[in-house]
C-alpha cells in the first residue's frame, strides 16, 4: 500500500492541527451552562443509578469527539491518495515535485504546407500533430507556439494552459510565403536558453535545406514530418513577366517558366487572364474572368522546366495572371494549387489626344498613330489657333503659335514661337544617335542605319536642352527638352527627305515620344516575392500609405524619407497602395512565391524524430467494489460524519 | 402590610377563621386536645397500627371482629402551644415557579398561626436553616397577627439545612412541648429521620407540611449542564435527556414517599403539597385531613 499525495510526516502534522482544532471546538461545545438546583444529592442518586449500567456509558461523553478525529483521519487518508503497491507494508510517499519541462513548439505554415497530398491538407495534418505533442504534456512542461515561414513569429508565450495552446494551434493558417529555417533556429536557440530540460519540437513537411546540425543537436530539435511520403505531383509557375511590346503597342510580350515536379508526364494548359475593372486581386477574382488569349498547352516531361516566351500577346487591363493546370486533372493530381497562379502588372495605357499642325504628311500621321490609344487631329497651320484639349501639339513645318498647355514636337520648324533657338540650317549628312542617349527613353530602339539628311537646322543648344542625335560633322539633329513645366522635342531636319521614313523606328521615335511625354514607359514591372523587403517608390509625401493586400485587408505602411513604402507582403496576388484609404488611383504592385523549394514539396533533411513521453506508470489503485479506495473512505467519513450528527442529536452518545 | 400579606390575604384567613370555628363548634377554647395514646381515658378515635406503636394501645375487639390491626387513641386534653417551624435555608427561596417555597410556607404558617390566635392558642414561630435562625416568643390572642406577619417578613431564607442540629437546639430552648409544624421541604443532605424523631423523643407531637414545586419535579432543563446545589454549593455536570428527567421523578417520588412513610411509621402527621395550589386550598385540605384542628 503507497500513500502517493502526501508524506507520513505531512499526514501526521496535518491530523494533528486539524485534530487539535476539532478537540479544541469540541471543548468549547461542551462546556455546561450553571444551573442553581435546590437539591443536588437527588441528581446525584439519578446519576449514580445510569452511570453503573456499562462501560459505554463511560466512553459515550467523548464519542462524538472520537467520530470526528475518525472522520478527519478518513478525510486525509483518502487525500493521501492510497495506492496498492503489493506488500503488506503501507509506504508513505512525500509527493515528488515534478522537474519543470519546456518545449517550443515550431509549426511549419510555408506556402508548401497549403499542399493536399495528405487528407485535408499538409497544415490540417500539422495542427493535428501538434495537438497531440500538446495532450502529451507532462503536467510540469510549458510550451510555446510559434509558426515558421520566410520568418518566425511566437504565437503564444510559454503556459501550461492545454486549451489556450490548442486554441491558438486552430487559428493557424499555412501562408503563401517560402521557408527559411536559419531564423527559426536562432529564434529557438534564444527561447530555449536556460530552461531545463527544454526542446524543439518541428511539425513541418521539411520542404527546405536542413539546417545546421549542430545548432539542431544543441537545441535537442525533434521533427514531427507531415505530408506523403510518396513523390508528390506538382505544376508550378516559376516566373511570370509581362511587358507591353516593344515593337507593337497594341501588344504585350509574355515570359513565363513553367516546371513539372511530379514523376509523370504532364499536359499543362496556361491561362492569361487580364483584369480591365481594376479589382481583380486574387487567383479566385481573375479565374471568373475570360482569358484575355487562348488558352496554350505545354508538353512537360517529368521534372522538366520549360521557358515560355510569347510576342505579340493580347491583354485587357494592368492587372494579370497566369494559371497552369493540368490538362487532364484525372491523370495529374497536383498537390500544391499556390504555386499553379502568378501575378504580374503592365503599366497603364494612356489614351493621348494630339493635333497635328501641319500640311498632310502621311508618314507623320502613320507614324503618330502607330502607338494604341492615340487620337490624331490635323489642322492646317493657317486654321490653328489653340490647342486646348489636347495633350500634344505636333508642329509639322510650322508653328504659327505656341502651344497652350502640354508638350510639343517640331518637325523641321524653322522659325516661329519655337522653345528653341535656331540659326537658320547647315549642310548635314549621317545621323547618329548620340552615344550617352541610347539609352534614354526617347532613342530606345532607334538606328539611324544609312540615313543622312542634307540640310539640317542650326541649334543653339541651351542649358537643359538634350541633343539626342548629330549629323556626322557633328552639328545637334535632334533636340529635347524637359523641366518642371513642359518637355518638347524638335527634329532639326525634314524626314520627308530623308530614308527614315521608311524606317520602322521612325514610328518607334515618335511612339517614344508620346511615352516619355505622358511618363508611359514600357519598361518590365517584375512582381515581388513573398516575404522579403519591398521598397515601392511612391510618389506622395506622406508617413503612410495604405495597402490593401489581396485578401481584402487593409493595411497602414510606413514610407521613408526617400519617398519608399517599406513593406513586405505575404499573401500572392496584386497590392493596392494609395495615399489614403478611398482613394481612385493606387499604385499597384504583384506579388509572387516563386519558389522552387516550395514547389518542390519534397522533404529534405534527416532529423531526430519526436516520440510521444512514455506515461509516469502509476501505482494501480485500489478499488473496492469498483470504486478507489480514497472514494470509499471519504463515503465511511461522510457515514461516519452521519451517525455522529444522529448520535448527537438524539443525545444518545451524551 | 407586606409583600406577602395583603389585604386578600387577610380575607382568606378570616374564612379559614370561620370555617375553622365549625369545625371546632361546643369545644371549650383553650382546650387543644393532642393525639396521645394512652394518657387520656375518652376514646376519640382508630388508626392503622404501625410498627413501633405501642401494642398494648391496640383494639384487640376489633382485631378479632375485623383482622385489622387498629389502635386506639385516646384524647388528651391540654394546653398546646403550637410551634411553627419554618425551613428558611437557600432551598426554600429558589424561585422556579411564580414564588419561592419559603413565602408559600410564610403563607400557610400565617394562616394556620392565625387560626390558632383566633382560637387563644399560644404560637412561636421558630425559622430555621443550618440551626435557629430566629424565634418570634410563644404568643397568644388574635391581635397577634401582624407582630407575626412582620416577624415572618423580616426572616430571609439563606444557608443550607440543618435539620436535625436545628431542632435539637429548638427542643432545648422549648421545654413546653407542644406540636411542632415543620413547613419544610427536607431537603436535608443528612436526611429527616433523626430530626423528627429527636421532636417525638421530646414529647412534641410532629406535624409534618411538605412542600415542594411542581417545577422541581418537572423541570424544563435539557442538554449539557452544570447543576450547582443551591446550599452546599456542589457541581454535578450532567446532560439531562428526557429518560433522565424520567428517572429524576422517579427518585424526587420516591423521595416524597420516603418522607411520607416515615411520619407514617413515626406517628407523624404528614401533609403534602405543591407550592402552586392557593395557600386557603392548602389550609382547608389541612384542616379537613385532621390533625391539626379538632
Amino acid at each position: 500500500m503507497t500513500f502517493t499525495a502526501m508524506s507520513l510526516s505531512t499526514w501526521v502534522t496535518l491530523f494533528a492541527g486539524l485534530g487539535g482544532a476539532v478537540t479544541l471546538l469540541y471543548m468549547l461545545r461542551m462546556r455546561r451552562r450553571r444551573v442553581e438546583v435546590p437539591f443536588g444529592p437527588l441528581w446525584q442518586k439519578v446519576l449514580t443509578d445510569k452511570q453503573t449500567t456499562s462501560l459505554w456509558r463511560v466512553i459515550k461523553r467523548i464519542f462524538s469527539l472520537l467520530m470526528q478525529l475518525a472522520f478527519i483521519a478518513l478525510l486525509l487518508t483518502a487525500i493521501a491518495d492510497p495506492r496498492w503497491t503489493g506488500g503488506h507494508a503501507v509506504d508513505f510517499q512525500a509527493p515528488r515535485e515534478p522537474e519543470p519541462r519546456h518545449t517550443l513548439l515550431v509549426i511549419d505554415t510555408s506556402a508548401s504546407m497549403q499542399a493536399t497530398d495528405v487528407e485535408g491538407t499538409r497544415m490540417a495534418a500539422a495542427i493535428t500533430a501538434a495537438e497531440t505533442v500538446v495532450s502529451s504534456m507532462h503536467p510540469a512542461e510549458s510550451m510555446m507556439i510559434a509558426r515558421m515561414d520566410r520568418d518566425v513569429t511566437a504565437v503564444t508565450d510559454w503556459t501550461k494552459d492545454r486549451a489556450a495552446l490548442k486554441a491558438s494551434l486552430r487559428g493557424l493558417m499555412a501562408g503563401d510565403t517560402g521557408t527559411d529555417v536559419a531564423p527559426v533556429m536562432q529564434f529557438a536557440r534564444n527561447a530555449v536558453r536556460g530552461l531545463p530540460n527544454a526542446q524543439v519540437v518541428l511539425v513541418t513537411d521539411r520542404a527546405f535545406a536542413p539546417p545546421d546540425a549542430d545548432l539542431a543537436k544543441a537545441i535537442s530539435l525533434k521533427v514531427i514530418p507531415v505530408g506523403s511520403a510518396t513523390e508528390t505531383a506538382n505544376l508550378a509557375v516559376l516566373d511570370f513577366n509581362i511587358r507591353s511590346h516593344l515593337g507593337n503597342g497594341l501588344k504585350y510580350a509574355l515570359y513565363a517558366k513553367v516546371k513539372n515536379y511530379g514523376k509523370k508526364p504532364v499536359r499543362a494548359a496556361v491561362y492569361l487572364y487580364g483584369d480591365a475593372t481594376g479589382n481583380a486581386r486574387r487567383r479566385e477574382d481573375f479565374v471568373k474572368l475570360a482569358p484575355s488569349m487562348e488558352p496554350f498547352y505545354l508538353e512537360l516531361a517529368p521534372g522538366e522546366e520549360q521557358i515560355v516566351e510569347k510576342e505579340a500577346v493580347d491583354l485587357v487591363g494592368s492587372r494579370a495572371a497566369l494559371l497552369v493546370e493540368p490538362y487532364d486533372k484525372k491523370k495529374y493530381s497536383d498537390a500544391l494549387p499556390t504555386d499553379d497562379v502568378a501575378y504580374a502588372v503592365v503599366p497603364v495605357r494612356k489614351s493621348v489626344k494630339v493635333l497635328l499642325v501641319g500640311k498632310p504628311d502621311l508618314f507623320l500621321q502613320a507614324a503618330l498613330s502607330t502607338r494604341a490609344a492615340v487620337d490624331v487631329l490635323r489642322v492646317e497651320p493657317e486654321a490653328y489657333t489653340t490647342s486646348a484639349g489636347y495633350d500634344l501639339t505636333v508642329f509639322d513645318m510650322a508653328a504659327p503659335k505656341a502651344p497652350d498647355a502640354g508638350s510639343a514636337i517640331y518637325v523641321n520648324v524653322s522659325g516661329g514661337a519655337v522653345p528653341f533657338a535656331a540659326d537658320g540650317t547647315v549642310a548635314g549628312g549621317a545621323l547618329n544617335v548620340v552615344s550617352d542617349r541610347a539609352t534614354h527613353p526617347l532613342m530606345k530602339f532607334i538606328k539611324f542605319v544609312d540615313i543622312e539628311a542634307d540640310r539640317v537646322q542650326r541649334f543653339k543648344v541651351r542649358k537643359g536642352d538634350l541633343v539626342m542625335a548629330r549629323t556626322k560633322g557633328g552639328r545637334a539633329a535632334v533636340v529635347a527638352h524637359a523641366d518642371q513645366e513642359k518637355r518638347w522635342v524638335a527634329v532639326g531636319f525634314d524626314p520627308i527627305g530623308t530614308e527614315w521614313v521608311g524606317h520602322y523606328s521612325f514610328s518607334i521615335f515618335f511612339v517614344n515620344a508620346i511615352n516619355w511625354f505622358f511618363a508611359e514607359e514600357s519598361k518590365l514591372i517584375r512582381p515581388w516575392s513573398l516575404a522579403t523587403r519591398w521598397d515601392v517608390p511612391v510618389p506622395w509625401k506622406v508617413d503612410r500609405v495604405d495597402v490593401l493586400t489581396p485578401k481584402g485587408a487593409h493595411e497602414s505602411a510606413l514610407v521613408d524619407g526617400g519617398g519608399t513604402l517599406a513593406w513586405t507582403g505575404r499573401e500572392e496576388g496584386i497590392y493596392e497602395l494609395r495615399k489614403a484609404a478611398g482613394d481612385k488611383e493606387p499604385i499597384v504592385v504583384a506579388a509572387a512565391l516563386r519558389s522552387p523549394e516550395e514547389s518542390t514539396l519534397g522533404a529534405r533533411g534527416d532529423y531526430a524524430a519526436w516520440v510521444p513521453p512514455e506515461i509516469e506508470t502509476e501505482a494501480p489503485k485500489l478499488t473496492v467494489f469498483g470504486a478507489d479506495l480514497w472514494q470509499i473512505l471519504v463515503l465511511l467519513a461522510l457515514g461516519l460524519m452521519t451517525v455522529e450528527w444522529f448520535t448527537y442529536h438524539r443525545r444518545w452518545t451524551v | 402590610m407586606g409583600r406577602l400579606f395583603d389585604e386578600g390575604f387577610l380575607k382568606r384567613l378570616e374564612y379559614l377563621h370561620l370555617v375553622s370555628k365549625k369545625l371546632l363548634a361546643g369545644k371549650q377554647r383553650a382546650e387543644r386536645r393532642s393525639k396521645k395514646v394512652g394518657s387520656g381515658m375518652e376514646f376519640a378515635d382508630h388508626r392503622d397500627y404501625t410498627p413501633g406503636d405501642d401494642f398494648r394501645y391496640l383494639d384487640w375487639q376489633v382485631f378479632a371482629r375485623m383482622e385489622r390491626m387498629l389502635l386506639r387513641l385516646h384524647e388528651e386534653e391540654e394546653d398546646l402551644t403550637i410551634y411553627l417551624l419554618i425551613d428558611a435555608s437557600q432551598s426554600m427561596a429558589m424561585g422556579l415557579g411564580s414564588s419561592s417555597k419559603y413565602e408559600h410556607a410564610a403563607r400557610i404558617a400565617a394562616a394556620l398561626g392565625y387560626v390558632a390566635l383566633a382560637n387563644l392558642d399560644r404560637i412561636c414561630i421558630v425559622p430555621f436553616g443550618a440551626q435557629i435562625l430566629d424565634r418570634m416568643p410563644p404568643t397568644r390572642g388574635k391581635n397577634q397577627i401582624f407582630k407575626v406577619f412582620n416577624f415572618l417578613e423580616n426572616v430571609t431564607p439563606k444557608g443550607p439545612t440543618g435539620l436535625e442540629e436545628s431542632l435539637r437546639k429548638f427542643v432545648h430552648q422549648n421545654k413546653r412541648r407542644g406540636m411542632a409544624v415543620i413547613l419544610s421541604d427536607f431537603y436535608d443532605p443528612n436526611g429527616y429521620d433523626e430530626a423528627i424523631n429527636y421532636l417525638r423523643y421530646n414529647r412534641f407531637e410532629p406535624f409534618v407540611i411538605h412542600l415542594y414545586d411542581e417545577e422541581e419535579l418537572k423541570p424544563t432543563l435539557r442538554g449539557d449542564l452544570s447543576l450547582v446545589d443551591c446550599e452546599t454549593g456542589t457541581v454535578k455536570e450532567i446532560t439531562i435527556t428526557p429518560r433522565l428527567l424520567a428517572k429524576y421523578r422517579e427518585v424526587h417520588e420516591e423521595f416524597c414517599e420516603g418522607l411520607k412513610q416515615f411520619c407514617r411509621r413515626n406517628q407523624a402527621s404528614y401533609f403534602r403539597t405543591p407550592i402552586q395550589v392557593p395557600v386557603d386550598e392548602i389550609v382547608l385540605r389541612i384542616f379537613r385531613a385532621g390533625g391539626f384542628l379538632k
